[in-house]
């Protein structure tokens, strides 16, 4: 019933299928998984931007959209995150399974071969990127890193990972630097690239309703195969480690023109997902603020009528807790303490049988679910992947299934409150 | 209980109206595990005058009523609405647009108990006076965190620049001021005259058998009892067919301005056919001009006027549509002037075929993408179905259009006067 991947490693690139009939379409997703870098990062960021406007063979972006336009509208999307010590650029097309459409054929195939030019075989005149489009793309870059402080709460949060980082590699930040980008031109960018192919790890995940020998021969004559396909030498992982030192709290208030305030709060755990207590801490996330019956969402949103939104979650490579809420900005002394008290109580066990099988059922029904969609699947057989543990639905489901009251109060003591950051407008003390 | 085909699509879909007006849909999907049920209402935010009673009394209920009756029915003074799903292992949630509120389940087992849960938390409100005030302050925190958002203030003011009289010039929420002035009284009287079964329809789809999912519900709904439903008309103000303000510009804390061109299609009634042909030759009309492959959409961008954040969205309901493109800029008048200008084109272009076709085949994959979701099957047939449509057809109705039908619509689309504009400037 759960995830039936079938993976093959074919020239140094990961290819997992992932045959299911219970969706309409087919998503390919490749995955280009390098190290954290300060000197590269902004660079790898704005790859799949360059990327996504143009191809050797369609390099004109309206050309290229005409092509996914003309496949039924098949969804071209490229991107770049920071998992952990990981800097993992993607490339994912979305496209419609001919079955279900009369009169069409041939879909995949030709997805397939678009996909493969986007990453593989990209628009590089002279061995590099062209300079108008560099230009253009580093222009978008700079607007969107500039535009981020309008988002008040993806503000706070980029605040709050900057004030808790203790190494360097903790500090960068994944979408790059409005500083770096004018050191970067079409050269610069196409080295970046070819390093990359040398040195990254390549994963293609494929879901969908397809017979998996006739879509492994796709793969081999669209994309591996093909003409030109560049030699991948990295079959292994991207390095990477965690930083565990704890400190005392620290607090940063900062002072904007917001009429709500937000607080949010980081805490170091010391728990990744390669580790043994990695799922009793997805429990302790759960009972605190994973879902609308949890102690802080009954507690500050429910009972006390403090916040509209407040909740927990957990950044799973770098094993840091996050409690994030928009609050009255005169509240804030109040909320805070009702939080600590929250996560208090979890540390001694004060949570009730109900509160505990909640939580436990949620999550295991969550990864349930995650195999009725074609991104929870992704997204549950890539983080295998960067995890560097090897963890299906299945087994997760056994390990909550398998976790005590006890285990997870261990847990919760080892969560420490790192940071406290308060995005506030000057009214209230 | 009656079945309908939908072949291409295998998919079955089971419907039947039951004795008290409830109309049910049931999509199984073998293979899936999870179920997703709705619960949706004919009722919305823009729904605030009405006539109602034997009398025909004319009855306002303050802005943001519906959104607030349905934070109040999730309070349950019996039980916790919230732990009761989670204890069965499920999630809930529900959202008011301006024309309907829908309650939502996701389970992963025990989909027929979730099923019986939603109806009872629904039909069964039970809060009090008390506890109304205390949501205030809940819902004045989420109209705050509102405020500070500029796309959605961009959206809002433009709405206010189209529409001079009709509720959906209005956040969904109200007013903190309306939020205030709501009583008991108003959330009662709503849910008696529009959470009766005739109002309201269910639709589950995801792991389960139709059979005994029917039963349950049929069960359910046998064991309450529910009285005529009073006549009820939903009335709304004379609405003018040109826009309300030609430009509508404001301040707010913005790295760069923000602009938003809106089209009003339309402010009164319009029929069931009209509506399922404006709703996809808008759309495909809309592709063929601003979509990534669209004539205006590289004019817009090699002028410079616009970057990544362009889009277009178009809506259209009942007595309702408007159509808006927007973009970050930094020339907001320019990028305004160009894109009025490039509409009024619009009405002596000759679409051609190529691009008719190619729109017509993004839509259909369109559709198809989003019926991978069963929540989005769940979510959006209630509505197709309040409205005299039928979601799972959209394929099959797209295929039919022709590029004479979308010609004709274009060259009819615009008239200077129904355009507004709206601005958010940095500081």
């Amino acid at each position: 019933m759960m995830v039936a991947e079938e993976v093959q490693l074919i020239n140094n690139l990961h290819v997992h299928l992932i045959p299911s009939k219970k969706f309409k379409t087919i998503t390919a997703e490749l995955y280009m998984n390098g190290a954290l870098d300060r000197g590269t990062v902004t660079r790898r960021a704005l790859l799949p931007l360059v990327l996504r406007k143009g191809t050797a063979d369609d390099p004109d972006e309206a050309l290229l959209q005409e092509k996914l336009d003309d496949l039924y509208g098949a969804v071209l999307h490229t991107g770049s995150l920071k998992a952990g010590a990981h800097h993992i650029i993607t490339c994912s097309l979305e496209f419609a399974n001919e079955r279900f459409i009369p009169g069409a054929s041939s879909i995949a195939k030709e997805a397939l071969a678009l996909l493969n030019s986007v990453f593989f075989n990209p628009d590089l005149p002279g061995e590099v990127f062209p300079e108008g489009r560099t230009a253009e793309e580093k222009t978008v870059l700079r607007n969107y890193l500039e535009g981020l402080k309008d988002n008040t709460a993806a503000f706070a949060d980029a605040r709050l990972e900057e004030e808790m980082a203790k190494t360097d590699s903790e500090r960068i930040k994944g979408f790059g630097y409005v500083e770096d980008l004018d050191r970067i031109n079409g050269a610069t960018l196409a080295d970046c690239y070819r390093q990359s192919l040398l040195e990254d790890r390549f994963d293609l995940l494929i879901i969908g309703d397809f017979d998996p020998v006739e879509m492994s021969e796709l793969v081999h004559a669209e994309m591996i195969g093909r003409q030109g396909f560049p030699p991948l030498l990295n079959n292994g992982e991207a390095g990477a480690e965690v930083s565990r030192s704890l400190e005392e709290p620290k607090k940063v208030v900062e002072i904007w023109d917001v009429k709500q305030a937000r607080l949010h709060l980081g805490c170091q755990t010391g728990i990744t997902y390669a580790d043994d207590a990695f799922v009793s801490l997805l429990l302790v996330m759960m009972l605190l603020g994973g879902h609308s019956g949890s102690k802080l969402f009954s507690e500050v949103r429910e009972k006390h009528s403090l916040a509209y939104d407040i909740n927990a979650n957990l950044d799973m490579y770098s094993g840091r807790l996050y409690i994030r809420g928009g609050i009255a900005p005169e509240d804030h002394a109040q909320v805070l303490r009702l939080i600590e008290d929250q996560l208090d109580a979890i540390q001694q066990g004060s949570f009730t049988e109900t509160e505990w099988r909640e939580a436990k059922a949620l999550l295991i029904n969550s990864y349930r679910k995650a195999a009725d969609s074609m991104s929870g699947m992704l997204g549950v057989v890539y983080q295998q992947v960067i995890g560097r543990r090897a963890r299906t639905p299945e087994t997760i489901i056994q390990e909550l299934t398998a976790t005590t009251r006890e285990q997870v109060i261990d847990t919760a003591k080892r969560i420490a409150m790192d940071t406290v950051y308060l995005l506030t407008n000057g009214e209230a003390g | 209980m009656q079945t309908a085909s939908y072949a291409q699509l295998d998919e079955t879909l089971h419907i039947e109206t039951l004795e008290n007006g409830l109309r049910v849909c049931l999509l199984p999907r073998a293979g899936v595990q999870k179920t997703f049920g709705v619960l949706a209402a004919d009722f919305g935010a823009a729904d605030t005058a009405f006539l109602a009673g034997s009398g025909s009394i004319k009855t306002e209920v303050p802005l943001g009523t519906a959104h607030f009756l349905e934070h109040k029915l999730f309070d349950n003074q019996a039980y916790s609405v919230h732990a009761a799903f989670a204890k069965l292992g499920a999630e809930t949630n529900a959202f008011t647009s301006h024309v309907e509120t829908a309650y939502e389940f996701s389970a992963a087992e025990h989909p027929y108990d979730c099923a019986g849960l939603l109806l009872d938390f629904v039909q069964l409100p039970n809060f009090t006076e008390k506890t109304v005030e205390q949501e205030k302050g809940i819902i004045e925190q989420e109209a705050l965190m509102y405020l500070d958002q500029a796309d959605r203030q961009l959206y809002l003011g433009t709405l206010t620049a189209l529409f001079r009289e009709h509720p959906v010039r209005h956040e969904a929420l109200g007013t903190i001021q309306s939020v205030y002035s709501t009583t008991k009284k108003h959330l009662d009287l709503c849910h008696e005259l529009f959470y009766h079964p005739e109002n309201m329809v269910l639709f589950i789809g995801g792991g389960f058998d139709a059979s005994r999912m029917m039963e349950k519900v049929r069960d359910n709904q046998q064991a309450k009892k529910f009285s005529r439903r009073p006549s009820v008309w939903k009335m709304k103000p004379a609405e003018p067919e040109t826009a309300a303000q030609e430009e509508h510009v404001f301040h707010m804390s913005v790295s760069r301005p923000k602009c938003m061109v809106g089209i009003k299609e339309y402010g009164t009634a319009i029929s069931a056919e009209d509506l399922q042909n404006r709703l996809l030759l808008t759309r495909l009309v809309l592709g063929c001009l601003f979509s990534r492959s669209g004539a205006y959409y590289k004019i817009l961008l090699e002028e410079e006027l616009i970057d990544y954040s362009f889009q277009y969205q178009n809506v259209s309901d009942r007595d309702f549509g408007y159509t808006l493109i927007s973009s970050t800029t930094d020339s907001p008048h320019d990028f305004a002037g160009k894109v009025k200008q490039l509409l009024l084109d619009a009405r002596t272009v000759e679409l051609p075929e190529e691009d008719f076709i190619r729109q017509q085949k993004k839509l259909i994959g369109g559709f198809l993408r989003n019926l991978n979701s069963i929540e989005t099957i769940a979510q959006q047939q209630p509505w197709y179905l309040n409205h005299g449509l039928d979601y799972l057809r959209q394929i099959e109705v797209v295929q039919q259009l022709t590029v004479h039908d979308a010609r004709r619509f274009l060259n009819d689309w615009i008239s200077e006067d129904r355009l507004g504009v709206c601005m958010i400037l940095p500081g």
